[in-house]
């Protein structure tokens, strides 16, 4: 061919490329110009690919370059041609004894590799896939010349692309028959051709014929996509024969008519290889267009759609009804939620199934917060988080070595229940946790699957629902619930962590002849969930989602009381309402000392208050009311909540629950000072960390304890906040 | 912490540690969140309120380890597209180059991070960690992607004058680097040496200056390892790897001085006078107290963290107050050769045992381990002295200089096991108990 960049087209009644009466070898040897012309043979399952590619790579050979048989299908059968049918030793086995050379020399020299996979159903082959590329980066011989792929028919996820992409891709030859699944399957293939690699490489087709008489809808499907037909194998007892006693045909029967049509493609790969011929860009058919072909009709060539290339910020968080919006993209994990939860059973393991660095950064994260919620106290929290240590050999494995290890490891250390969480990867690699971990025994340890998510990655607390399941098998309510028992569910905090709170919520319970069973999920114990399942009484403090749903997980069969929030004085009154509609019992003048002590701390704690204006702003326009009544109780008056611009989540706007006060919505930093101005504000209460920048006072709405004691603590505050800088030194000396 | 982190970390702690790049995690917000937050404790300082991260979606609203933040949509359907957008997005808004990271999970896609990296417009601009960055251990992941730093910034040799060095193998996983830095600078600028970039704890235009050093010198060997071979191989700058590991501990402090000195041929003797003037003094102090150091001969001492700080902290405590190796946890790497020098040091003092046993229950003194362990340990027996020597920093801002390099390592050092063990000496207050 003359013109070197006219596409190459090889129809049936021309005349076919020859090869050059001059050997190129000379001129492309990968010795003298370092390069390696790569070839991929790509097609529907069971249509022969690796009948064509291991005969192309014989062929090739032959003709003196020097060829890399890469088999990509996990079945491992690619290069049995090559090799007189001995299955060679895997590239994945190879790695995963960390033993064995998984490149081995085949007939007429050339040398062979096949990637294998996992275990059927096991494991992520893709992985494995891109883990044999990288190796052939850095290990392929010299001297090789040519690389042919044989890659498996479906391109279903990435790691299937990776011999399709630029870098590992000259020439594309897509095996097809005349059956219109077959051509189905190409026309997806040159989808992710178009998308992976999106240059001029499609060489062409070869027809490995089944139904001559629908040799029609190739032609409609070549015509329409611009592929060319390079070679029509015919079908032919000896391709049989040759695979019976596991060599190539061209091998077998050299001067035959299929090894001749074999050889037209090896003609046709040279000529790309040599320059002589140029290869076509994918240009994939829509469905219509593939309807005509299916009836084989010639079509008129309508491109398929391409993909969306960028999803959305815009996450719906299932597991707690919000949606995150544009600029605050959800912190998504399929595990942190259940982590969160279990690892307070200190009794208990929780074994995070995924990379080492899924467990260590949440035991790092829990115990930071230990640390910093209780500096100098010890001990810290459980040290129960496990790891199963996937890498991305354990990946394309399944990981259930891993998994079993690691559950033996737990019960060496002393533990008798091992909770089992999904990160990410092991999703991925769709481990069935269920079916894993009831097959794994291990004496003297009870092992519970945590169930993942319903929708994957759509939750920045995933796994929390399972979680709360799988912890819930240990509350199994009794018939003779413990009389005077209540279990806190939901309350937050650990006892530890606030002991002047704790005091005061046993010295309220107390008064109505109560005690405390368990508080749930506050650093607990498995024993804590049969305390909670045997409680006379449950209280919900109605700390939203969470906390329903803990009620809806744990406290099956239990009467369960919903309390308002122990907040501020009103808080206690509440509290001391419930309970004594519990129990019938008044309390014995708790509520009236509680009053006693909240109005001489006021009075002490609020001194230059009285008369005073307050701007409050927030995310939201409902304020703690223990603030809001605090401060109406000093005898400031709560000019007007002012809302910042609506900007992280979609929170659904609720009516406001403080009558007489203003809400202005919308307001910015910026505009908080002309709001202050406008409302003749004396003090800012607001957790924005650059209040300071209005020049007010301000204050946050922080409460340390639990009841009217940290009103008492406010108010002492925000009388401070009056006498101090509104901007801190450190906030404005040397700034930037 | 019962397991050790992986090389993932390493690449981000390299991109995030060098000046002028970004560590763009690849994969769902929920990694990053929390290597935002240690990254948060080990780069304490924050200059004022940074608008980028404000300017991309990308930079999830603070200023460190930008991510795609990947959900499950992303993750069915491919995530090339937000690669591409958010290279894109976090370029724009940083001005920094970007160090893609992806996480295991993401790594299952397997995308195609070339074509991404080259479809966002700002492929001269990206650089990719490995692939297989979470099979790593911490230490190859921050070597292997310093490397991919450095090949990036491309140095060129320049003028030297026999007295410059870099510094590789430190960077933020040590403790109180930006003090550790200065007392490095301090320790070689006694002997007239000169760094000229701390490569994984400085920008990328000292990264790109560093071609003009005469030497590296290795402070942490096993983060360093490839990095200093790219250097010798492209640069022909030769590598110094201490043979006691860091600068840790006056007997340390003096072999690294030695090994220097060897190689650049300039006297350490002003050095050396410095440190062991700094020994006396300390060695003044620990007389006063004799008993509380005495008390410490023969008891156990347990050690968790890199092969370079272990080795010389177990042979310097075993010196000082013949603190012997319990138990002894290799952490940060993978590769047996790293730890051969303990291995040796165990044999030689018959405690070959040690090495991955559990810390006994009674008769260990001594903890040497992360901040989070030493606590964790200091809560199960107070009467132990249990030092922080490695992040994660449970809680540090980072104010006080607690790093382990040099003099001020020794004093912290020294400090902490005389002032950490919970027991009471002063007997009656007669002259036999008090000098």
């Amino acid at each position: 061919m003359d013109d070197m960049n006219a596409p190459y087209t090889v129809d049936r009644g021309q005349e076919r490329n020859s090869l050059p009466s001059q050997s190129y070898l000379d001129i492309y040897t990968n010795q003298d110009t370092g390069l390696m012309f790569k070839v991929s043979v790509y097609g529907k399952g069971g249509v022969g690919k690796s009948t064509v590619s291991a005969n192309l790579s014989y062929l090739l050979s032959l003709r003196g370059y020097r060829v890399l048989h890469i088999g990509c299908d996990p079945k491992h059968d690619s290069t049995r041609l090559l090799t007189d049918g001995k299955p060679q030793k895997t590239f994945l086995d190879c790695m995963a004894d960390k033993d064995g050379d998984p490149m081995v020399s085949g007939s007429a020299g050339v040398m062979c590799i096949e990637c294998g996979g996992a275990e059927p159903g096991i494991g992520c082959a893709g992985k494995g896939m891109s883990a044999m590329f990288a190796y052939l980066e850095t290990n392929t011989p010299d001297d090789i010349d040519m690389t042919v792929c044989d890659v498996l028919g479906d391109v279903v996820c990435g790691g299937f692309g990776v011999p399709m992409r630029r870098s590992n891709t000259d020439a594309v030859i897509l095996v097809v028959s005349e059956d219109f699944m077959s051509l189905y399957a190409t026309n997806n293939i040159l989808k992710g051709v178009r998308n992976l690699n999106g240059t001029e490489c499609v060489l062409g087709m070869v027809v490995n014929s089944r139904s001559p008489e629908h040799f029609g809808r190739v032609e409609a499907f070549s015509e329409a996509t611009g592929v060319p037909v390079i070679a029509v194998l015919p079908r032919d007892p000896r391709f049989s024969d040759a695979e019976g006693i596991g060599k190539t045909l061209c091998e077998l029967y050299p001067d035959s008519g299929p090894a001749s049509e074999l050889g037209r493609i090896a003609d046709a790969v040279v000529a790309a290889a040599e320059g002589r011929a140029r290869p076509v860009p994918a240009a994939p058919l829509d469905d219509e267009s593939m309807t005509d072909i299916a009836a084989m009709r010639r079509t008129v060539p309508r491109p398929a759609p391409t993909g969306r290339k960028v999803r959305g910020f815009d996450t719906f968080d299932a597991s707690r009804g919000i949606v995150y919006r544009r600029k605050q993209a959800m912190p998504a994990c399929t595990s942190h939620g259940a982590v969160n939860f279990l690892q307070e059973i200190g009794d208990a393991a929780v074994v995070v199934h995924g990379p080492r660095n899924c467990a260590w950064l949440m035991s790092f994260a829990r115990d930071r917060e230990a640390a910093m919620s209780r500096p100098g106290v010890s001990p810290m929290r459980p040290d129960n988080i496990y790891s199963t240590g996937l890498d991305s050999g354990a990946v394309f494995a399944g990981g259930r070595t891993e998994l079993e290890e690691t559950l033996r490891k737990v019960r060496g250390d002393g533990f008798g229940t091992a909770f089992v969480v999904m990160t990410c990867t092991a999703e991925a690699i769709g481990v069935d946790l269920t079916r894993e971990c009831s097959d794994i025994a291990v004496p003297g340890l009870t092992i519970i699957p945590v169930a993942p998510d319903r929708r994957f990655l759509s939750s920045r607390f995933g796994g929390r629902e399972g979680a709360m399941d799988a912890a819930s098998r240990f509350a199994v309510p009794v018939s003779e619930p413990e009389k005077d028992t209540v279990c806190l569910l939901g309350i937050g905090g650990r006892p530890e962590d606030d002991p002047i709170s704790s005091r005061f919520l046993e010295d309220l319970l107390g008064a109505f002849g109560l005690r405390i069973s368990a508080r749930l999920p506050d650093e607990t114990a498995i024993g804590a969930f049969r305390a909670m399942a045997s409680s006379e009484f449950v209280i919900v403090p109605s700390r939203g989602y969470y906390a329903e749903m803990l009620a809806g997980h744990l406290a099956a069969g239990r009467k369960v009381f919903g309390a308002e929030p122990l907040r501020g004085i009103r808080g206690v009154e509440d509290w001391c309402g419930l309970l004594r509609a519990m129990t019938g019992r008044d309390g014995g003048g708790f509520l009236e000392r509680c009053r006693k002590e909240y109005g001489e701390g006021l009075s002490e704690a609020g001194r230059g208050l009285r008369g005073k204006k307050v701007l409050m702003y927030s995310g939201d326009s409902i304020m703690p009311p223990d603030v809001v009544d605090t401060c109406i109780d000093l005898g400031m008056e709560v000019v007007a909540i002012a809302v910042w611009p609506p900007a992280v989540y979609n929170t659904v706007r609720r009516p406001n629950p403080h009558a007489g006060i203003r809400v202005i919505e919308d307001v910015s930093l910026c505009g908080l000072k002309d709001v202050a101005r406008e409302v003749g504000a004396d003090l800012v209460v607001t957790n924005h960390l650059r209040a300071g920048k209005t020049g007010l006072p301000n204050i946050s709405f922080m409460t340390d304890h639990l009841a009217h004691i940290g009103s008492v603590v406010w108010a002492r505050r925000a009388s401070n906040a009056m006498r101090i800088k509104p901007e801190p030194a450190w906030r404005v000396r040397h700034e930037g | 912490m019962r397991d050790d982190c992986d090389g993932f970390l390493g690449a981000v702690f390299a991109a995030e540690g060098t000046g002028g790049f970004r560590a763009l995690v690849n994969g769902p917000g929920g990694c990053r969140s929390r290597t935002q937050i240690l990254a948060h404790d080990v780069f304490p300082e924050y200059g004022g309120d940074s608008l980028c991260c404000l300017q991309s979606e990308y930079m999830g609203r603070t200023t460190r380890v930008p991510c795609t933040f990947l959900n499950g949509d992303d993750m069915v359907f491919g995530s090339s597209g937000k690669i591409s957008d958010g290279i894109r997005s976090v370029a724009e808004a940083t001005g920094d180059r970007i160090v893609l990271v992806d996480t295991l999970g993401a790594s299952v896609q397997v995308a195609d991070r070339e074509a991404a990296c080259e479809a966002s417009g700002f492929g001269d601009r990206v650089l990719l960690s490995s692939e297989d960055v979470s099979s790593m251990s911490f230490s190859q992941g921050f070597d292997d992607t310093m490397r991919r730093i450095v090949e990036h910034v491309s140095p060129e040799n320049g003028c030297s004058n026999g007295r410059r060095v870099n510094i590789l193998g430190y960077g933020a996983f040590d403790q109180d680097w930006m003090f550790g830095k200065e007392s490095i600078r301090a320790m070689l600028g006694a002997m007239g040496v000169e760094v000229v970039s701390f490569v994984g704890a400085d920008d990328a235009e000292t990264i790109a200056e560093s071609g003009s050093a005469d030497f590296n010198v290795m402070v942490h060997p096993e983060c360093a390892r490839s990095t200093a071979e790219w250097y010798s191989e492209h640069l022909g700058i030769p590598f110094v790897e201490p043979s006691m590991g860091a600068p840790v501990g006056f007997d340390s402090c003096r072999r690294f001085l030695g090994e220097v000195s060897d190689v650049t041929d300039l006297e350490d003797g002003a050095a050396v006078e410095i440190l062991d003037r700094e020994e006396r003094r300390i060695f003044r102090t620990v007389r006063n107290y004799d008993k509380y150091a005495h008390s410490l001969r023969g008891y156990g001492a347990a050690f968790e963290g890199m092969p370079s700080d272990i080795l010389p902290l177990m042979e310097w405590m075993y010196s000082l107050f013949s603190l012997v190796p319990e138990s002894v946890r290799i952490l940060r790497t993978s590769d047996p050769a790293e730890s051969e020098g303990i291995r040796r040091f165990l044999r030689e003092i018959d405690a070959e045992g040690a090495l991955d046993a559990k810390i006994p229950e009674s008769g260990v003194k001594a903890v040497f381990a992360d901040h989070v362990t030493a606590r964790r340990r200091k809560g199960e027996d107070h009467r132990r002295a249990c030092v922080g020597i490695g992040m994660p920093f449970v809680g540090v801002c980072g104010i006080a200089d607690r790093s382990l390099p040099w003099m001020n390592g020794c004093r912290y050092i020294v400090d902490s096991v005389l002032n950490g063990l919970g027991m009471f000496r002063c007997g009656q207050p007669t002259a036999a108990d008090f000098k």
